[in-house]
């Protein structure tokens, strides 16, 4: 017996990728719903993008070397990225800004086919890995970044937005969001143990991906990281965006792509994150040691490693 | 020379002869349909128990006691040995039918990848 899923749902583009949302509610409520949706997305693009020039965050990475206040959001997101580097030791790094557009992300990937990368941001000092040198004062909701220190939120703040989009939907019924390929869920569709997604196999851009398998999701996030698609050559060599704190470059890696399974989608884009940098081996032992987690990985070779306890959610 | 009566009782020998022999047979095919119906009774049984055996005191009322938490019985009292050659119960195999899932397929509705 083949069963489908009919539920409302839209699609838009914020945060430089498209965005998916289902809900099991009413066409009327959807509605609704999904406007508020997309408005969030909008609003916390307006504050967390690098890319815009008037965003709060740009605003803050232009005043480096003293105290500027900050909005509830900005706060908030700073400061889970914080712990989670603290969590991670620095594996997971804010502070790569000027390592990734030293590598020559400097706009968004959007706009990169037309941009020429011309090595005028090799010009910063690199500063990755100084995440412990941000202050932050909760009595005043005040950031201190030391002088020519940059911070760049990118998938923390896409993954913290799809959980906000989660909980803001999920009042109205099960609901599932897809942030540019992270997933993140509510309750289970009726009658369901949960939404079926599929975890996709390494693909080039513009090419369908394949899914190697295919999961039950619920109450939980699903995030990938991959240096298959968002890659591009600077100054005649291969870059992508995934820079390793320990050198301040692309990441040198066995993996193309890491998915992981948290009950958070913040955790989920952080340890996705970070599986990619520590490779195949590290990355095993150490998903493996963490039971609240589980994960697929693909190499290099097209071969696919999962977690032991990733059978519990495989449909 | 052979008298009447040594031919008399010739006679009744050979009829009786006759009868042992066609007894013999009845009952060699008799036999052979009991064990073929032992046969088939033995592969639908679901267990075989083994002979079980009992051991009865000797001043045990008739009546059994299946009260596990009962005193056990004093082991110096005599006992009498009871074998009871039980016959295994024919039983029908009950074929285990699984219900079949309520989903069998089901498509993924989008799927995780790398950003873009």
């Amino acid at each position: 017996m083949s069963t489908t899923i009919t539920c409302p749902s839209t699609t838009f583009r914020a945060m430089g990728c498209q965005i998916d949302l289902w809900l099991e509610a009413d066409e009327s409520s959807a509605a609704v719903a999904f406007e508020a949706v997309e408005k969030l997305f909008a609003e916390n693009e307006r504050i967390l993008s690098r890319f815009s020039t008037t965003s709060e965050l740009t605003q803050l990475n232009g005043r480096t070397g003293e105290w500027v206040p900050v909005s509830d959001l900005l706060w908030n997101v700073l400061e889970e990225a914080l712990i989670w580097a603290a969590e991670t030791n620095g594996l997971f790094d804010p502070t790569c800004l000027n390592a990734l557009e030293a590598a020559g992300y400097v706009v968004s990937f959007e706009a990169m086919a037309t941009a020429q990368f011309n090595g005028r941001h090799q010009a910063h000092h690199l500063l990755n890995g100084q995440w412990s040198s941000i202050q932050l004062d909760p009595a005043h909701q005040a950031v201190y970044l030391p002088y020519g220190l940059r911070i760049d939120l990118g998938g923390i703040a896409k993954g913290y937005t799809a959980q906000q989009a989660v909980d803001l939907m999920s009042p109205w019924g099960a609901c599932l969001v897809n942030a540019g390929g992270d997933l993140v869920a509510g309750a289970a569709p009726s009658s369901l143990p949960g939404w079926p997604v599929g975890v996709a196999k390494p693909s080039e851009a513009g090419d369908p991906a394949d899914n190697a398998l295919s999961l039950w999701l619920e109450n939980a996030a699903l995030a990938t990281s991959g240096v298959d698609y968002r890659r591009w050559t600077s100054n005649g060599r291969a870059a992508h965006h995934l820079i390793d704190p320990r050198t301040g470059l692309p990441a040198i890696t066995d993996l193309v792509t890491a998915t992981v399974w948290a009950a958070q989608a913040t955790e989920a884009e952080v340890r996705a994150t970070t599986s990619l940098i520590m490779g195949r081996h590290t990355s095993l032992d150490n998903l493996e040691n963490q039971s609240h987690l589980a994960a697929v990985l693909f190499d290099t070779d097209g071969e696919m490693y999962q977690t032991s306890n990733l059978g519990n959610l495989v449909i | 020379m052979t008298t009447k009566n040594q031919r008399r009782r010739g006679q009744q020998f050979g009829s009786l002869k006759v009868a042992v022999a066609a007894g013999s047979l009845a009952a060699a095919l008799m036999g052979t349909q009991l064990l073929a119906r032992q046969d088939a009774a033995a592969a639908t049984a679901v267990a075989q128990p083994d002979t079980l055996t009992i051991n009865v005191p000797s001043d045990m009322p008739t009546t059994l006691q299946t009260n596990q938490a009962a005193p056990a019985v004093n082991s110096t009292t005599p006992q009498r040995q009871v074998t009871l050659n039980l016959q295994p119960i024919p039983q029908a195999t009950v074929p285990q039918i699984r219900s079949a899932p309520s989903i069998v397929r089901m498509a993924p509705l989008t799927q995780t990848r790398s950003s873009r």
